[in-house]
């Protein structure tokens, strides 16, 4: 199998490289910064410095959702050549924009925390009182958190919308629950999760939590998120049995030393299942004696285009 | 292309039914386009009310979320039609969502609110159906630029991907011209879309879809000024579309899926392409005084009350 892992960073990428060789499949890692889409009258392309890139079975992508205008229409381009890829069509535009991602959990009707959101702070202490304090307060210039803050009733609420100097594209006000996280690196079916405690209103981090055995419903719940925002490899956090976060970055080497394992061989295993079944859906362009794939990436490459 | 006597459909009996109608604005709406539409769908629709989106609260628990303006529940209108910009999109896309899991007739979905807002998205998505467009590139490093330029060559145009209405839009000439914009657009961190340049005769044609139907309208630029767009000065007139303009501008708008849009085509070595695919059209009032706007009102209360949803 040829399995693709386009990452940010050579650091986020070698390990699954490693783990894929490992296994006897063949793994490429592709800086995502070299990528560049391309659009023509009649077809679309995925180039890496001026070369088509190379069928893959199975593309596997660590990129900030921030980067979402990008990986869109490249994971639409791989999607309509029928390749694998572990983030589906969509999931970066859920996980950029928080309120949305949150009407996308509730419309799949997964647990998650009541929550408000308006573009306008003159009525947002009237809309508090639709909520159970204490309250999370976000403020958003475009689809970006500016400031997030733990507000315990009215008062405290409303001195927080007077500090906001400037001019926001929105708040959004969700019920806030003391308690401990409970986060979790889902991998198709099998799931890792750490207990991170809450003490004097700080969540502890992953790096400092704890091993942890979600029960059934835990279960239930990260599944729902994670396919609810487009994901099969995806980090879901709980908090009191609701959805509080869902994100295709995943801090592996925090999730690896709590849990004593090595994730990235089950990222492998798991992306050389997906790739064995996505075989023969992929659409290869044609191919004379295989002669593109041999001689694409020589200085006859040309021939070949 | 001279101007003939176009032929519109007629308009249902004037007479009021029992629809309501909800329209739901961008946060930079323009006055008078609201204006105009809702006196025009108070003469159809019974119950017709404006909120600009920024006036909306978007009330989530567990298997229900609710739009709500003043207490009042904005999913239970027959039609919703959203009207928003790139800029309403921590709103708009929570909004659309909403809408597209109720029983409201909406005429755009999310999908499309997302893909025309990005114009590389759309040239895309356009090509891959087939659909005649310009050769576009997307990229993220202006470290790489040099192969985008291999792909549209010497003169394209450079788009930032939230750009719109021809602003954040630079035509670069030369390779000392693409450093130095890119130099800045990085500071920015924003998405680089570069797109052959084509010398148009100075026009282009819009065509509103309204359902199966087009209107085209032939816009001329501004004297010294290389973009058509009307909010950018200029002028435009009716034109009857040909049979390759209506093709292309149904296709677009059905593969991004959308009843009520704009398609912006250019005639580009004797055919027709697609320049832009547009969410939110402008109704040419100062042109085309408020047909525009009626024909969206009829094409709205025709679909409203009959959503297969």
């Amino acid at each position: 199998m040829d399995i693709l892992i386009l990452a940010e960073k050579k650091k986020n990428a070698e390990m699954f490289v490693s783990a894929i060789k490992a296994k006897g499949h063949n793994a490429t890692y592709i800086r995502l910064s070299k990528i560049i889409l391309v659009s023509k009258q009649n077809e679309s392309l995925i180039k890496s410095k001026g070369e088509e890139l190379a069928p893959y079975d199975a593309v596997f992508i660590q990129a900030r959702t921030t980067l979402a205008p990008f990986i869109e229409p490249l994971l639409d381009q791989l999607e309509s050549e029928g390749c694998y890829t572990t983030s589906k069509k969509g999931s970066y535009y859920i996980g950029m924009n928080e309120p949305y991602q949150f009407v996308t959990l509730s419309v799949a009707k997964a647990p998650i925390p009541k929550s408000i959101t308006s573009g306008n702070a003159k009525n947002i202490e009237h809309l508090s009182k639709k909520l159970t304090y204490p309250l999370l307060a976000k403020s958003f210039i475009g689809r970006t958190v500016q400031q997030a803050i733990v507000v315990n009733n009215a008062r405290a609420l409303n001195s927080y919308i007077k500090s906001i100097k400037t001019e926001i594209d929105g708040f959004m006000l969700r019920q806030f629950s003391k308690a401990d996280i409970i986060s979790s690196v889902m991998i198709g079916k099998k799931i890792f999760s750490v207990k991170r405690k809450f003490t004097d209103g700080i969540t502890a981090e992953i790096s400092e939590g704890k091993i942890y055995k979600v029960s059934e419903s835990e279960t239930k719940t990260i599944f729902s998120a994670a396919k609810a925002c487009g994901y099969d490899i995806a980090r879901v956090d709980l908090c009191k049995g609701k959805i509080v976060k869902v994100d295709p970055i995943i801090p592996w080497t925090d999730f690896n030393k709590i849990c004593s394992e090595r994730i990235e061989d089950y990222v492998a295993d798991f992306l050389i299942e997906q790739a064995i079944q996505n075989e023969g859906k992929r659409k290869v362009k044609y191919d004379f004696l295989g002669l593109r794939k041999i001689f694409g990436k020589t200085i006859l490459g040309w021939l070949f285009k | 292309m001279t101007p003939t006597k176009i032929i519109f459909p007629e308009h249902t009996q004037i007479q009021k039914e029992n629809k309501s109608l909800l329209i739901i604005g961008s946060k930079t709406y323009k006055q008078s386009t609201v204006n105009m539409l809702l006196e025009e769908a108070k003469k159809k629709f019974s119950n017709v009310m404006f909120v600009p989106i920024d006036k909306i609260q978007i009330l989530s628990v567990e298997g229900k979320t609710e739009l709500i303006y003043k207490d009042k529940n904005l999913l239970e209108f027959d039609a919703i039609y959203p009207r928003l910009s790139s800029r309403d999109f921590l709103l708009g896309e929570a909004v659309l969502k909403t809408i597209e899991n109720s029983k409201a007739y909406c005429p755009v979905n999310l999908s499309a609110y997302q893909i025309s807002n990005h114009k590389f998205y759309t040239s895309k998505k356009l090509s891959n159906q087939g659909i005649p467009g310009i050769t576009s590139t997307l990229f993220i490093s202006p470290k790489y630029a040099d192969y985008a330029v291999d792909e549209t060559g010497y003169p394209f145009v450079m788009k930032l991907i939230s750009g719109f209405a021809g602003k954040g839009v630079v035509l670069i000439n030369s390779k000392e011209q693409m450093e130095s914009i890119l130099e800045a657009v990085h500071l920015f961190e924003e998405f680089i879309s570069t797109q052959k340049f084509i010398k148009g005769k100075d026009s282009d044609v819009r065509c509103y879809v309204i359902g199966d139907y087009v209107i085209a309208v032939k816009r001329k630029c501004k004297k010294g000024d290389w973009r058509a767009n009307i909010s950018r000065g200029g002028s435009a007139s009716l034109i009857n579309p040909t049979p390759e303009m209506l093709n292309i501008a149904k296709t677009s708008a059905k593969a991004l899926g959308m009843d009520l849009c704009s398609v912006d085509l250019m005639e580009y070595k004797k055919k027709w392409v697609v320049i832009e695919v547009n969410f939110m059209p402008g109704p040419f009032r100062k042109f085309l005084g408020s047909m525009i706007a009626q024909q969206w009102i009829r094409f709205l209360f025709e679909k409203s009350g009959k959503n297969q949803k």
